[in-house]
């Protein structure tokens, strides 16, 4: 028993340090920074990384549409979506942020790109809330994402 | 004694010759018809097989063979009776689908004489009014079904997916899906 008592201060002086370094990084990561990220993946048409963004489990509410689970939401809103619009700005009114989950709604702008020559370009506005949740390996992921759309315009 | 059933076989002779011309003269049921020779066969067969008493045997056998005539001549006529139902109903859906190509005929030649009527009347509009005529024509698709006069003309884009339930918005005629 006596040579393992040098284990008992070595286990707690770990635990103390690995407590302490996930209470530090903790308040970095806010809804802010997570929809800049979520936002420039969307203006850089980089389908990929936002892939990696969304829970497995993810919601995505449209009008009449419910998208539900990665792979639906991926394809019919991210790959049907990426092509037809550009230069994505949100404007936030609401945001928080706590250990486990972390939100941001408001409304959008975008630029409608023309789906065929003769149409005009478009400017297409509306409401948002994109909420985020850890994950149990404590990665943020997008785990709903409600979007209400307004009639676009002609620019 | 077997006078008497000379006598019986005579009368069963005379009936069934009368039975005969009667039914050559008067159309009868296949039931009376059934009743009658069964019951002439039965008489007769019933006074053949009982020599002892040959009447008892022929009113018995009489009686048995016309309710067994009867029967037989019952399940004739209702055969053809569900026959005769058959070809009514059929003869009816004959003629029903005559009176429907018949119908549609008509109106297939009234819809041809109005169009070539209505030809006729734009081609003398034509004549007549030749800038008149051709913007008619531009006005023939409704306004609000065709997009470059519908929502695009108040300052918004129409909407392509509309009618399309797996789209948002599909009831929209303007376009509001665009993030």
């Amino acid at each position: 028993m006596k040579p393992l008592l040098w284990m008992l201060p070595l286990a707690a002086v770990l635990a103390t340090s690995c407590s302490k370094s996930a209470d530090t990084a903790a308040p970095t990561v806010t809804a802010q920074a997570l929809d800049q990220q979520f936002l420039s993946a969307w203006n850089s048409k980089n389908a990929i990384q936002l892939d990696t963004m969304f829970a497995d489990d993810v919601h995505f509410l449209q009008g009449e549409t419910h998208f539900q689970g990665k792979s639906e939401v991926s394809n019919r809103w991210v790959r049907e979506t990426m092509g037809t619009i550009a230069n994505l700005r949100l404007n936030v009114a609401s945001s928080a942020t706590d250990s486990q989950t972390a939100y941001e709604g408001g409304t959008y702008n975008v630029d409608v790109i023309p789906s065929s020559p003769g149409v005009p370009m478009g400017s297409g506005e509306g409401n948002f809330i994109l909420l985020w949740k850890k994950n149990p390996k404590g990665v943020w992921k997008l785990s709903y994402a409600q979007l209400e759309g307004l009639p676009v315009r002609v620019k | 004694m077997k006078k008497f059933s000379w006598i019986l076989a005579l009368v069963i002779l005379f009936t069934a010759a009368f039975g005969t011309q009667a039914q050559a003269q008067k159309k009868w049921s296949p039931q009376g018809k059934g009743a009658l020779i069964g019951g002439l066969g039965g008489a007769a067969a019933g006074a053949l097989i009982h020599k002892r008493n040959r009447a008892v045997g022929g009113v018995v056998g009489g009686v048995a063979g016309a309710g067994v005539g009867y029967a037989i001549g019952k399940h004739t006529d209702n055969k053809r009776k569900q026959a005769a139902a058959a070809a009514a109903a059929q003869q009816a859906a004959a003629n029903r689908a005559a009176e429907d190509r018949a119908e549609r005929a008509a109106l297939a030649s009234r819809l041809n004489a109005a169009e070539r009527k209505a030809a006729v009347a734009q081609a003398k509009q034509q004549q007549q009014y030749p800038a008149m005529a051709s913007g008619f024509a531009a006005t023939a698709t409704p306004m609000m079904l065709s997009a470059a006069s519908g929502p695009v003309a108040a300052g918004y884009l129409p909407n392509e997916s509309y009618g399309d339930r797996n789209t948002p918005y599909s009831t929209s005629e303007v376009r509001r899906k665009s993030w």
